[in-house]
């Protein structure tokens, strides 16, 4: 099938292709780095001696028409320039040499392009043939592990659930912490939105789907490279939203000079399944204290709450042994393998003036619960070009169609791990359905697992347009104004279906739709003025003012209807009891900013830059704040007499500040529609019956306010020794947030539970180490290795006067996340046993240990350190790559075992024919003795039925194979049609070492639009995939 | 030249604070939130604090207390609802609840009373009212509280002084004298006047005013161990002014279903099988063959009416609340005449009245049965447990009676508390070694007011609890 579909648009480009050909002798061939063997998009080639030249496209290919004995002069930075004789062989290999000098350029913020020597702060450049590797379809995920420091959470392996991305840990409380989103300059959305009426009184992040993180839109295909700008000072231009650092990612452009069409096709194929699961007992039925109950039975009529009930069943496993009752793997029969599909077809082309890209990509991804997809469709079209001697223009458009279907997770009764996991081993989940078409489960509150992703769809269809227009006029030699501005604009429309009889709906049983409109909006603007100025030989004078602008507005329409009549039918119509809400937040931020650079002799560079911003989310009064930055780098290999064996070395320093804007909305105390609950139902809220009510706000504004302060120090070393062989980089950087915006929590005696105010401080300290090996690079066969090490310690400094603990973000109630003054931040606050002076637990005389009236700090989710190592080897055309992440320590709260364990479905809860005895001591201080039967223990003890939060919290450490690929490039000869064929097998996640007793630890319950971490109750399951790919150029 | 250099400089700064001010514009419209109001009136806070107060006397402050008083029993088909039947509970088990009663009820009380209550005082009183049955809540529960200064965070502060529960108990008497005087004024001293935004009485002031007197006895009696005559003569005295002659003027919590659903049916959708009626309570209604139980009970998985017992949290296939009191949009009482005939009858025999104590009890039993029935008891049951006299009544007697009629009341957990009926084992493998008599301050409360008396153990009695 996918081969099918590959030859019909083959067809289709090769008539384009035939345009490119036959005009004339042609010298082509590809351009190379000698040392890793990636070819080198971008290398200038010109024929010495004249100004004809052309410059290697995507793949490093290029074609020039030239006479025998010409001389074509090779130029890429950060190699050594290479000439080459033409002979009457015109299909060259062009091998570059690393440069002695790293004259590396990367792209910084505000597209302002530097030389990477000239940087005092930390770059890390990731290119796209790393992003492809990977194998993931989030552009996010992509990052996992590559960059020291960048830590990227996904929230597991079902199609479009997000990944959460953190530079350096959190730095701040209420706000964003991930790092901006750039493509091409403009700035993106890549929010993750949980759909939820504005009377839902909970945090919606803790049930519902997984949603996805709206980069997510972005095809990977299309990106060139990654630049990822680590701390505020990279991002100081950029404005507040990038004070967590900024993620740059640049697009594969139209090459200009090159003849004809470029035409490049992928396909590719990939098989996923589950990679890890808790551990069940098989031996136990249905039931509690050793009897077996019935599962639950409607009666003649098929639903509960009616009177022919039969049985409710049991959500427990403590029934009798099994002897001759049917078991069934429900895990085997459940989880499916996921088939996806990913194509994609791009067409560059240009002439002299010009360069133009097309691309069209194509994913289709299966999961691995049934019935959940994504589709993704992807148009592009970018074009540069220069008008004229002076000015240049170049935009891209885009326009993407997501589409996803998903499955409930988490905290929710019709969630697909809570039904499964939970589930008894002698109950069939095949056996979702009655006769009738209502839900058939083991215990009469849960869905079977089957049901829900059969009748219970979240779909959600994403229509996205970006657009970006850039344009540059050279006013003198010196002096260049740009002027940028791009749109981000998506309408992303949510239904949500509960069918008659699913037991997640509001009113159980009774149907339910959810109908949501999203609607985001962003218009960013730059205009910047640019001034080079040579001084001297050795001094080199820069500086860049501008403005820039941003609108941000998002919409959130929600309509509900509940108490469904006609199965099946899902128009808001057949619903009696509706309710509709809207939120809108609309958020606007002007500044001017300045950036001034001097460079001195090679080897000093110094940068300043200032920025004043305005924001809309202060009052009128107080709305704009001033930040700077400094950033300094020495080249000192230049300077100092270095052994031989040293090839370049490198110190800088930097010093920035960055001012950050509170949320919309919060300078002022309004009244709202309050929604009333002990957290146990959905409360009572308004309309009530037909009366309207309204409440002042539990929170209190603050018309003060003002921006939160993240100010970075950052030193680093960068160096290569032997040859470049070895190449070091390491950072120890220093991030203090300060007046960060929290809710300062009230005791709700006062009438308020908090106020939003300036005042907590937090401290991000630590090291980044980054090392590149390549020892072995001679003849055909190459051997590099990239390796990095980070480690971050995130400290809570001061929380407002009076203030030394601070709930996050409101989660469980026996679990919460909080910032603790002394603790990092985002600590597990959670019940705790009793305990002596010697810190052992006191067991009562019926032998069970008791809960501490105070909760307190019972884990943090922060590891302790990460680690990537990639190794690739090559051998003429093929390759072989693969990458280990590690992790070491970082707790998570394992819910999910807690539960198992309680309701006895857990493997560990197999051994129940014997007594336990809770490792403790008496009153006294004698141990226990006290032994308690099975069931007690798993439930009260090492389960969630009167078990402390603190036994649930595991330390947890990782290593996984999180991308293996093998390539090879088949050649054809000079007169076929096709160069090569480019075959890539990659395997996601193949193999994975952890302690953790739980789902794959790479995991969230509540996903990338959350600032909870480290939660796991009843989560979805990760992946691992085989992906088999075929790519070909023309 | 110099002209043309002030003509420049005028220029630029002209340039400069245009720039400025369109800069103002462009920000200006996005500061005023465009999803909630900075205005409001008296009825929609009256509703507001109405529904405040129906979440916390029918919500989890209830369910559980009726767990320790075995009305109810908590399974193992929840953690929390077994936490609760281990008597499992912390300072994070009612933040939610907390916080409805303060900063739902409490604050728009204050509110209601400090900007509508002088030119209106039939919303003044209703709130003084209202206010008096959410801090009484809280001080049932949790001892001492703030009263002068709760709710009054805009102008006292965020760190209300907390005063002990005798105050307390002072405040809310004097509150509600306040409130019986606002509810009397003449219909020419109001501006605004309370309709269906009163979803309890619809506006009908003198059934507010009979509530008050009620309350008034009510709290008067949670006195009778610290000051047994005096007590006694309070509720004597305010029942009497109060003059409640039917249930016609009970003050219930009415419910919509929708937004507006009754929280016991709401619970049982939501957490389904997390609570069940007590065996004992089941069995106490089934051995006295009395006609209130299949209003009282559901049926259970085999059609018939039992209950969970305390002790075995894993039977959950038994009896839920029953329709009278759950279905969706069931009203549930608050203050009723039932309730006042039973504090008559405890008060008259405290004050050496048997007589009267027993005549208002056995007008309280008959009563309650018919509310809740329809129909008068049987000659058979008014003779079994409505027949008392100056001779046979007894503490117990009023008491046992009074546990039955304010079924699903968290009154009773407050009447158990104060005199022992019914008489209760704890459960012997509870975390803790006793039935919880008051609930420990909530975490919020202990973490962010320092002037807060933070108790953490549920076995310490609270000050009108005596032993």
């Amino acid at each position: 099938m996918i081969f099918k579909r590959l030859l019909s648009l083959s067809f289709f480009v090769l008539l384009l292709a035939q345009v490119g050909f036959g005009q004339g002798k042609t010298y082509s061939g590809t351009v190379a780095s000698e040392s890793t063997g990636e070819t080198l998009p971008g290398t200038t080639v010109v024929i010495k001696g004249t100004t004809t030249g052309t410059a290697t496209n995507v793949d490093g290919q290029f074609s020039i028409d030239a006479a025998s004995g010409d001389v074509l002069v090779f130029a890429f930075i950060g190699m050594e320039t290479q000439e080459l004789i033409l002979t009457d062989v015109t299909n060259l290999t062009v091998s570059l040499k690393s440069g002695i000098e790293i004259d590396e350029v990367v792209v910084t913020a505000l597209g302002i392009s530097r030389e990477k020597r000239a940087l005092g702060y930390s770059v890390d450049e990731i290119g796209g043939d790393e992003l492809q590797r990977s194998a993931e379809n989030n552009i996010i995920q992509s990052l996992a592990g590559k960059s020291a420091g960048v830590q990227v959470t996904g929230s597991s392996g079902t199609p479009g659930a997000s990944s959460k991305i953190l530079i350096r840990g959190p730095s701040t409380f209420t706000g964003e912490n991930q790092p901006l989103i750039v493509v091409d300059g403009v700035p993106i959305d890549n929010e993750t939105t949980q759909s939820s009426p504005r009377d839902y009184p909970f945090n919606a992040n803790l049930a519902g789907v997984q949603n996805s993180n709206r980069a997510l839109d972005i095809n990977p295909n299309d990106i060139e490279t990654v630049t990822i700008l680590k701390g505020p000072a990279a991002a100081a231009l950029y404005g507040a939203r990038a004070g967590n650092g900024a993620i740059i990612y640049t697009t594969k452009k139209g090459s200009r000079g090159r003849k004809g069409l470029g035409v490049r096709v992928s396909s590719a194929v990939e098989l996923s399944e589950i990679n890890k699961v808790p551990d069940f007992q098989s031996s136990y039925n249905s039931g509690v204290n050793g009897t077996t109950s019935a599962f639950a039975n409607p009666g003649p009529d098929e639903r509960f709450g009616t009177a022919d009930d039969v049985s409710f069943g049991s959500s427990n496993s403590w029934g009798a042994r099994i002897t001759n009752e049917p078991t069934f793997d429900n895990i085997d029969n459940f989880y499916q393998t996921g088939v996806s599909f990913v194509n994609n077809v791009e067409i560059t082309g240009g002439n002299e003036k010009t360069g133009f890209r097309v691309s069209i990509g194509d994913t289709r991804q299966g999961g691995v619960i049934p019935e959940t997809d994504l589709g993704r469709t992807s148009v592009r079209i970018s074009a540069n070009s220069s008008l004229s001697d002076k000015v240049e223009v170049s935009g891209s458009a885009t326009y993407i169609r997501t589409s996803s279907t998903m499955a409930q997770n988490g905290s929710n009764l019709s969630g697909v791990s809570l039904g499964l996991f939970r589930m008894p081993v002698t109950f069939d989940v095949r056996n979702y359905e009655t006769s009738l078409g209502y839900n058939n489960s083991y215990f009469f509150v849960y869905d079977n697992p089957l049901y829900t992703v059969n009748n219970n769809p979240f779909t959600s269809n994403v229509d996205r347009f970006l657009g970006n227009f850039y344009a540059s006029v050279d006013i003198t030699e010196n002096l260049k104004a740009s002027y940028r501005l791009g749109v981000d604009a998506y309408v992303d429309q949510r239904q949500q279906l509960f069918a008659l009889s699913s037991n997640n709906s509001d009113i159980r049983g009774a149907g339910q739709i959810n109908e949501n409109r999203l609607i985001g909006r962003q218009i960013y603007g730059d205009f910047i003025l640019d001034y080079k100025k040579k001084f001297s030989d050795k001094i080199t004078f820069q500086a860049q003012g501008g403005h820039n602008f941003f609108i941000d507005d998002f919409d959130d329409v929600f309509s509900r209807g509940r108490n469904l009549t006609i199965p099946n039918f899902y128009n808001l119509s057949n619903a009696s009891d509706l309710y509709s809400s809207r939120y809108t937040e609309n958020l606007r931020t002007f500044a001017f900013f300045g950036n001034v650079s001097l460079d001195y002799d090679r080897w000093l560079y110094v940068n300043v830059t200032g920025r004043n911003e305005w924001a809309s989310s202060f009052e009128l009064a107080n709305n704009n704040f001033f930040y700077p930055s400094v950033s300094t780098s020495i080249v000192f290999s230049e300077l100092l007499n270095l052994p031989d064996w040293i090839d370049f070395g490198k110190v800088r320093y930097s010093y920035a500040q960055v001012g950050i804007p509170p949320v919309p909305y919060q300078t002022r105390t309004y009244y709202v529609s309050p929604t009333y609950t002990d957290g146990f139902t959905n409360g009572l809220s308004f309309p009530y019956g037909d009366v309207n009510g309204f409440g002042i706000s539990d929170g209190l504004g603050d018309p003060n306010l003002e921006p939160e302060r993240l100010i970075g120090n950052e030193v680093g070393l960068n160096m290569s020794f032997l040859d470049n062989t070895f190449n070091l980089d390491v950072t120890y950087y220093h991030q203090k947030s300060t007046d960060i915006l929290l809710f300062r929590p009230a005791a709700p005696t006062s009438g308020f539970d908090s106020q939003y105010t300036n005042a907590a401080e937090m401290v991000n300290q630590g090291w980044e180490i980054t090392l590149g090996i390549n020892p072995y690079k001679s003849g055909d066969f190459k051997w590099a290795v990239n390796m990095n090490w980070a480690t971050n310690n995130n400290e809570v400094t001061a929380l407002a006067d009076g203030v030394e603990e601070v709930q996050l973000e409101a989660a469980f109630s026996s679990i919460g996340s909080f910032a603790i003054v002394g603790e990092p931040i985002g600590v597990f606050y959670g019940t705790r046993w009793v305990r002596n002076g010697n810190g052992d637990i006191i067991i009562g005389e019926n032998g069970l240990p008791s809960i501490a009236p105070q909760s307190g700090n019972i884990g943090s989710w922060i590891p302790d350190w990460t680690a990537g190592i990639r190794n690739t080897f090559s051998y003429k055309d093929l390759t072989l790559s693969f990458f280990l992440d590690f992790r070491k320590g970082g707790d998570i709260w394992n819910g999910t075992k807690a539960r198992m364990n309680n309701v006895g479905t857990s493997a560990d809860s197999e051994d129940r024919e014997r007594m336990y005895v809770v490792e403790g001591v008496d009153i006294n201080g004698s141990p226990n003795t006290v032994a308690i039967d099975a069931q007690t223990y798993f439930k009260n003890v090492v389960g969630d039925a009167g078990g402390a939060a603190e036994e649930f919290v595991e330390t947890v450490d990782w290593v996984r194979l999180r991308d293996l690929s093998l390539s090879y490039r088949l050649r054809f000869s000079e007169t076929a049609k096709i160069s090569f064929l480019d075959f890539t097998f990659t395997g996601r996640n193949l193999w994975l070492s952890t302690n953790y007793t739980g789902v794959d630890p790479e995991t969230s319950l509540t996903g990338a639009g959350s600032n909870l971490n480290g939660f796991d109750y009843f989560n979805n399951p990760n992946t691992r995939s085989y992906r088999l790919a075929v790519s070909f150029s023309f | 030249m110099i002209l043309n250099r002030t003509i420049n400089k005028v220029a630029l700064i002209a340039v400069v604070l245009a720039t400025l001010s369109a800069c103002d514009g462009f920000l200006e419209d996005d500061i005023v939130s465009p999803n909630d109001p900075a205005t409001v009136t008296p009825e929609l806070l009256l509703a507001n604090v109405q529904v405040a107060t129906f979440a916390g006397y029918c919500g989890q402050l209830t369910r559980q207390s009726l767990v320790f008083n075995r009305q109810l029993a908590g399974t193992a088909e929840g953690s929390q609802s077994q936490e609760i039947a281990q008597y499992n509970i912390t300072e994070l088990t009612n933040v939610n609840e907390w916080e409805a009663i303060w900063a739902g009820a409490v604050v728009d009380c204050r509110s209601i009373i400090n900007d509508y209550g002088t030119e209106s005082p039939y919303y003044g009183g209703i709130a003084k009212v209202i206010l008096v049955m959410n801090i009484g809540l809280a001080t049932d529960l949790w001892g001492d509280v703030p009263f002068d200064e709760a709710g009054l965070g805009l102008t006292v502060g965020l760190t209300p002084a907390y005063q002990s529960q005798e105050v307390v108990l002072e405040r809310i008497q004097t509150t509600l004298d306040a409130a019986i005087i606002d509810l009397s004024s003449g219909v020419n001293d109001n501006v605004f006047f309370p309709g269906s935004d009163d979803l309890i009485f619809g506006g009908n002031v003198a059934s507010w005013i009979q509530t008050a007197w009620i309350l008034k006895a009510r709290y008067a009696n949670r006195l009778s161990q610290r000051d047994p005559s005096g007590s006694a003569d309070d509720v004597i005295d305010y029942l009497q002014q109060g003059a409640a002659v039917s249930s016609a003027n009970d003050a219930f919590m009415n419910f919509f279903d929708g937004n507006a659903i009754n929280q016991w049916r709401a619970f049982e959708n939501d957490r389904g099988a997390y609570y069940r009626v007590s065996k004992s309570f089941a069995d106490l209604l089934i051995g006295n063959n009395d006609p209130r139980l299949e209003f009282f009970l559901g049926l259970d998985g085999d059609g018939a009416y039992s209950g969970t017992p305390y002790d075995d949290q894993s039977i959950s296939n038994t009896s839920y609340v029953g329709d009278l009191y759950a279905t969706a949009s069931s009203p549930v009482p608050l203050v009723t005449y039932v309730e006042s005939k039973f504090l008559e009858a405890e008060a008259q025999l405290r004050a050496g009245a048997a007589g009267m104590a027993a005549d208002a009890h056995n007008d309280g039993v008959i009563a309650s049965v018919l509310q809740v029935t329809g129909s008068s008891p049987s000659q058979d049951f008014i003779d079994a447990f409505a027949s008392e006299t100056a001779g046979t009544i007894s503490l117990e007697t009023i008491m046992g009676q009074k546990y039955i009629a304010l079924y699903i009341q968290i009154e009773t957990y407050a009447d158990w508390r104060r005199t022992g009926v019914p008489d209760l084992d704890p459960y012997a493998n509870a975390v803790i070694s006793g039935i919880p008599v008051r609930l420990p301050t909530p975490q919020d409360e202990r973490l962010y007011n320092p002037n807060a008396v933070v108790v953490g153990d549920p076995l310490v009695p609270v000050y009108w609890d005596m032993d």
